[in-house]
């Protein structure tokens, strides 16, 4: 007997719905989670809605975290990610406090102990690079996106730049922008900022 | 008259008398030579005319007698013995014992015990057998009849055709790289052409027997069974059969057979770059002056030893031995395997999976079911457990030795004497295939096409399970002509099946492999079309013309007596295509038989503790969290489909030109801008909107008419992320242009 076989890409908006309701009840009632096990966790996601491009694998055989500063996760961001590999490619995680200890890195985690200045320079030292397919993420860093950071994590949710992301080469699943707190669609060179 | 009489009754008598004494003498001349055990010399005896004066049923018997021990064509022994049964009282007593002896080779049991029993009676118990042999000999045929009313229909066991076996002797099998490479010894002389005996001559002639035998190396290619090649390992004149080969075809041992004591025995040999290298006699610890020709295996790497040796100390006969490997050429001194194993009969040929707890090894201990059987053991701690007859159709009534596999894979072979229908003349190697329902693997195959402007374009395909495990190995693209692809999983996953062309991915597909899939097929057509844009072509779409999917399950077929056939049909196929098409050898198919046996993952889970953290997160990314659903935007529908950006894309602008003077926006251009802005919310583009500016800020109207722009996009509910204001600085003056161009950016996908 020949049995029909569904394949379901997307769940009917309803059922999706309640069920998303139903996973968010036991967070909701335990409350467990603390602040950096949250981030972690979005770290992780942000990795799977994002792709790079086949080039950013070339001499990579992990999917390579830096954390830049000091590191507000401690052995939470390691217990998060191991042995949950993505598209194949186990975590690395590297820690530094210059952008050349975590060079190699596909994402890049900048804590909120640098000034507004030094963001700065960090971003434009990653950047600066031909190639750079670097996926940042500051925390709660006033102003990161908008200096050219690809994701801000905030309060709320976060901020997106796809203008960074697109500079950086890569390519963000609209689910990113669907729960970007705000977007932003310039990149710090623009004269944008400066007003025209 | 009377003389003359006399004369011819004198003539008469002694022409008798000749003839008698000539009968005689070629009577006892051949119960000499089979007493001699020359039954080649006996039978060509028989076969002369003078023999036939011989009553009957003595030189049938005779007949029998050198048939049963013939090179080819033991069965044959049958006709003879049956035909002088009438007369078997006028026959010595050995007759009942060849004809137990063929009975319980051919698997009649009942009717060998039957002429056990009468053998014993026609004895009296002084026969040249002993009463302790034959009542051996009847229990093996009881447990003959237990085993064969267990069997195990879907064990398939064939002997390797011809040439890869013949007339000669060909044992001690050892699988090379896979199922499919095989080394093995054959007693045929070499450089002889002729391997099967004519069935008038069942024996080798003095010029064609066998001196010793040597290696040889055979590989299937398709169901086909190559020519064997002989291995040189050994100089000329010196024989040799392996024992043992390392999963990596880099490590042998071989036993090497001469009269030399210092020379026959265990020896190792490894491969360099395709080469054998010199075979080295191992230590006298393990070469004793005793025998070790009965079987030898390394495990854990080379590491450890286990062979057959007949050395006084152990439980009789020929034991199992252990030893460690001390130094590159030194090993321990051999301890005794113990009587978990060992017992007062041999236990010889063990060979050790390579999962270092399943020993096969063969014995004529009781539970056999005649001459030696092959027994399976496993590790049980640190001790082993009980063994287990292999049983029907894999053992038989006559030897069966050296069993060796490559653990996960179906294909066996072992050596035997059995007289089974299909040998072909002494020693045979045979295979088995194991029942094929039991391995996890299921076939997915259809039809990917994709057509770009009535021109098929190439598609490859790139599959995860839902462990995020990538799967290389097994997965064959579509034919760029039929579409047709073929790949290899494991059944209980789910897959996603992602599908690129020209460098892009352009579908992703999820399946669903139950367990006890048999087939799952899939086709899908789709094309690819322009996307035009304002009367320019912005990139490519993929559409999907049709899809359907198919799943056999094996409960769908069982029941059926098609199931074996087709279902072994299938892992066939899957084995011709993995051994065609896989370029990367032995490496690779070790990891499909490592993927085959997992039951589940063997490493380490991901901390369970945040998986329902990273659920919440997940599924508030697929349907947004409920608290923040109503403040986000909207980008379209669900099944958007996804536009190829290509260089079309980058390349792709439009002059919105205005009259000078003039910052609002004519209908026309509104136009133009509510199918941007269409098309920009489909396909999750941003719109950007540039114009000359200086550093003096000077831009003309430029600036207002973008802002004029902006606020008719937003109107049309555009989400300001998609579209941006992007001025280019220039040095010099700059002239009021009246013209803003607009571009597109892709900022995400679906």
């Amino acid at each position: 007997m020949i049995a029909q076989q569904h394949i379901s890409n997307s769940f009917s908006n309803l059922r999706t719905y309640l069920l998303g309701c139903c996973l968010l009840l036991p967070l909701v009632g335990q409350a467990q989670y603390t602040e950096y096990e949250r981030k972690a966790g979005m770290i992780y996601t942000f990795g799977r809605l994002v792709t790079w491009p086949e080039h950013a694998w070339k001499e990579a055989d992990h999917l390579v975290l830096g954390i830049l500063g000091d590191d507000p996760f401690g052995q939470v961001i390691d217990d998060v990610l191991k042995n949950r590999p993505i598209k194949g490619k186990t975590w690395e995680i590297r820690r530094g406090r210059a952008v050349e200890e975590v060079r190699g890195a596909h994402i890049i985690f900048v804590s909120n102990a640098y000034s507004k200045q030094e963001v700065k320079e960090i971003l434009r030292q990653i950047y600066s690079r031909r190639n750079a397919m670097v996926l940042t993420i500051g925390d709660q860093i006033d102003r990161f996106c908008e200096i050219g950071g690809v994701i801000n994590l905030t309060e709320n949710l976060y901020t997106l730049n796809v203008m960074a992301a697109n500079r950086a080469q890569l390519t963000i699943n609209v689910n990113l922008l669907r729960l970007a707190s705000d977007i932003i669609p310039y990149d710090p060179d623009d004269s944008y900022e400066n007003g025209y | 008259m009377n003389l003359k009489r006399l004369i011819l009754l004198l003539l008469c008598y002694v022409c008798n008398f000749w003839s008698l004494q000539a009968q005689s003498l070629q009577q006892t001349e051949i119960q000499q030579l089979i007493d001699r055990q020359e039954y080649r010399q006996a039978y060509l005896k028989l076969s002369e005319e003078e023999s036939k004066s011989i009553a009957s049923p003595l030189r049938y018997y005779w007949t029998g007698v050198c048939f049963f021990h013939a090179d080819a064509f033991r069965y044959k022994a049958q006709f003879y013995f049956d035909y002088c049964k009438p007369d078997a009282g006028q026959l010595p007593s050995l007759y009942y014992y060849y004809q137990a002896r063929l009975s319980h080779l051919k698997e009649d049991f009942l009717k060998a015990i039957n002429y056990y029993n009468e053998y014993l009676e026609a004895s009296a118990g002084q026969g040249k057998i002993g009463f302790k042999e034959i009542s051996r000999q009847i229990k093996m045929c009881e447990y003959g009849l237990k085993l064969t009313t267990k069997k195990t229909s879907s064990i398939q066991v064939s002997a390797l055709p011809v040439p890869v076996n013949s007339s000669y002797d060909e044992r001690h099998p050892v699988l090379y790289r896979s199922s499919q490479e095989v080394l093995y010894a054959s007693a045929r002389r070499k450089n002889q052409v002729e391997y099967i005996l004519d069935e008038s001559m069942p024996f080798w002639s003095d010029t064609q027997k066998s001196e010793g035998s040597n290696i040889y190396f055979t590989k299937r290619k398709d169901t086909q069974w190559g020519y064997p090649f002989l291995q040189k390992l050994m100089k000329d004149g010196e024989y040799s059969y392996p024992l043992y080969l390392s999963s990596d075809g880099k490590q042998m041992l071989l036993y090497v057979a001469s009269n030399s004591q210092n020379k026959r025995g265990i020896y190792e040999v490894f491969n360099h770059k395709g080469k054998w290298g010199k075979p080295y006699r191992l230590p006298e610890v393990i070469n004793s002056s005793y025998q070790e020709d009965m079987g030898a295996c390394l495990a854990l790497n080379g590491q450890v030893i286990y062979f057959a040796s007949n050395r006084p100390g152990g439980y009789g006969g020929y034991d199992l031995y252990k030893a460690y490997r001390v130094g590159e050429r030194e090993w321990s001194t051999p301890q005794n395997v113990g009587p978990q194993i060992n017992g007062i009969a041999d236990e010889t040929y063990p060979f050790l999976v390579s999962d270092n707890k399943t020993m096969y090894f063969s014995s004529d201990r009781e539970g056999s079911m005649g001459g030696r059987d092959i027994f399976v053991i496993e590790k049980e701690g640190a001790s082993w457990g009980e063994e287990k007859n292999l049983g029907f159709p894999i053992n038989s009534a006559g030897n069966d030795d050296q069993y060796t596999l490559i653990r996960g894979q179906k294909t066996a072979l072992w050596a035997s004497d059995r007289l089974r229908s299909g040998h072909i003349g002494g020693f045979d190697i045979y295979t088995s295939f194991t029942p094929s329902k039991r391995i996890k693997r299921a076939m997915v195959s259809g039809e990917i096409l994709l057509k770009k402007y009535e021109k098929n374009v190439p598609v490859t395909l790139k599959v995860t399970d839902n462990l995020n495990q990538s799967y290389e190995h097994y997965i064959y693209n579509p034919d760029i002509v039929t579409g047709k692809f073929f790949m290899i999983l494991m059944p209980k996953r789910n897959y996603t099946i992602q599908f690129f062309a020209e460098g892009k991915e352009i579908q992703t597909t999820k399946i669903n492999l139950p367990e006890g899939l048999f087939h799952y097929e899939l086709i899908q057509h789709f094309s690819i079309q322009p996307v035009d844009l304002l009367g320019m072509t912005v990139g490519a779409m993929v559409k999907q013309d049709s899809v359907s999917y198919q799943t056999l399950m094996l409960d769908d077929i069982q029941g059926k007596s098609i199931d074996d056939i087709r279902y072994d049909g299938l892992l066939q196929l899957m084995e011709e295509i993995v051994e065609r098409v896989d370029k990367e050898g032995f490496m690779s198919l070790n990891q499909l038989d490592e993927l085959v046996i997992k039951e589940e993952p063997e490493e380490e889970g991901p901390d369970s503790y945040y998986t329902p953290l990273i659920d919440v997160i997940s599924q508030a990314f697929h349907e947004m969290a409920p608290d923040k659903l109503l403040t986000l935007h909207k980008l379209g529908g669900e099944k958007q489909e996804q536009l190829m950006v290509d260089h079309q894309l980058k390349r792709w602008k439009y002059d919105l030109l205005f009259e000078k003077g003039s910052t609002s926006l004519s209908d026309s251009q509104k136009e133009y801008l509510q199918q941007l802005a269409k098309f920009s919310k489909e396909h999750l583009l941003m719109l950007e909107f540039s114009w000359l500016k200086n550093s003096k800020r000077f831009d003309g109207d430029n600036r207002k008419r973008v802002a004029n722009i902006e606020a008719y996009l937003s109107s049309l509910d555009l989400p300001d992320y998609q579209y941006r204001a992007a001025p280019v600085m220039v040095e010099g003056p700059v002239e009021d242009q009246a013209t803003v161009t607009v571009k597109l950016i892709q900022i995400a996908t679906n």
